[in-house]
């Protein structure tokens, strides 16, 4: 598939991948993702493109993050959640202050599953990381934020 | 089937990582299962709550911005082309060039050259030839024994062979 056609198709769900995770200048990094991507020529090799464009985004993002000096800002924005258009219930609420609290590795895992829909081995793609670890990584998340939930 | 790996299974399961064969397999054994299906269902409703927290639901994308890769990308990868490809001409160029001027180009022929070489053994068997001749190899070793006695270097290299006093040096 062409680029053209890549974005296109998967542009929109990088871009919202890169607003949420390094907020500002999320268009330039969208820009940046995919010239890499014509660049590596992997795109072709990879079993999943959408994956590979997101591994890219990961990459490009944390990159320009650390050129800003902004790893700390990073974590606080990591910890932020879209915010909804009306307010959500005590629930929610709850559940978002439980997600702000998971180690960044794992709470960076369970949104790649639960808000960008990525599959497990896409997921291990993007992160670099065995199968394995990605539903370790998973069940920890789901175990910590049942025990806080129930705790509270 | 063992506690721990069907609470996993439910896991995947509730987080929708669970291939649908095997998907359909646990379905079946929650049916049962009452104690299990309970336990799916609380899972179920964990992640529903984690997806609501984090708004997938609600977030958009926006609009997508035009593809900027930009003519200087373009210009980039036109010039890394036509770079590589003026290079692979110079060497071919090279090759044939240089194949051409050894093949046809005035060069000693392989035969002419190997004929030399029977014709410089002649003569220095007979004593006559340049090419390391007794008298050369003579006239070598007298210099080395004058410059070994004045402490000169004859020419500006002094030779050390045996073949030297063999000959009388």
């Amino acid at each position: 598939m062409e680029i053209e056609g890549l974005y296109r198709e998967h542009g929109g769900a990088v871009l919202g991948y890169l607003r949420r995770r390094f907020g500002e200048g999320a268009e330039d990094l969208l820009q940046d993702v995919f010239v890499q991507a014509l660049r590596g020529g992997g795109v072709k090799r990879a079993v999943s493109g959408r994956a590979y464009l997101f591994g890219i985004a990961r990459h490009v993002g944390l990159s320009a993050a650390r050129r800003e000096r902004a790893v700390e800002r990073l974590g606080e924005r990591l910890g932020e959640v879209a915010a909804p258009v009306e307010r959500e219930g005590g629930d929610v609420e709850r559940m978002r202050g439980a997600m702000a609290e998971l180690p960044g590795q794992v709470r960076e895992t369970l949104e790649l599953r639960l808000r960008e829909e990525l599959t497990y081995e896409e997921i291990a793609g993007v992160l670099g990381v065995p199968v394995g670890t990605v539903r370790s990584r998973l069940h920890t998340a789901v175990k910590m934020l049942s025990e806080r939930m129930k705790r509270e | 089937m063992n506690g721990e790996m069907l609470e996993r299974l439910l896991m995947d399961r509730a987080l929708g990582g669970l291939a649908p064969e095997v998907e359909a397999l646990l379905v079946e054994y929650l049916e049962r299962d009452e104690k299990a299906r309970g336990r799916a269902e609380e899972l179920g409703a964990l992640t529903g709550l984690m997806r609501r927290a984090m708004g997938s639901e609600e977030v958009e994308h926006g609009a997508l911005p035009a593809l900027r890769l930009g003519g200087g990308w373009r210009r980039r990868v036109a010039w890394g082309v036509a770079a590589g490809a003026g290079m692979a001409a110079c060497v071919a160029i090279g090759f044939w060039g240089g194949r051409s001027v050894r093949d046809g180009g005035g060069s000693v022929d392989v035969a002419e050259r190997v004929a030399v070489v029977p014709a410089q053994r002649e003569a220095a068997a007979e004593g006559g030839g340049e090419f390391f001749s007794v008298e050369r190899l003579r006239g070598l070793a007298v210099r080395n024994a004058v410059a070994e006695r004045t402490g000169e270097v004859a020419g500006g290299v002094k030779v050390e062979n045996p073949l030297f006093r063999a000959i009388g040096g």
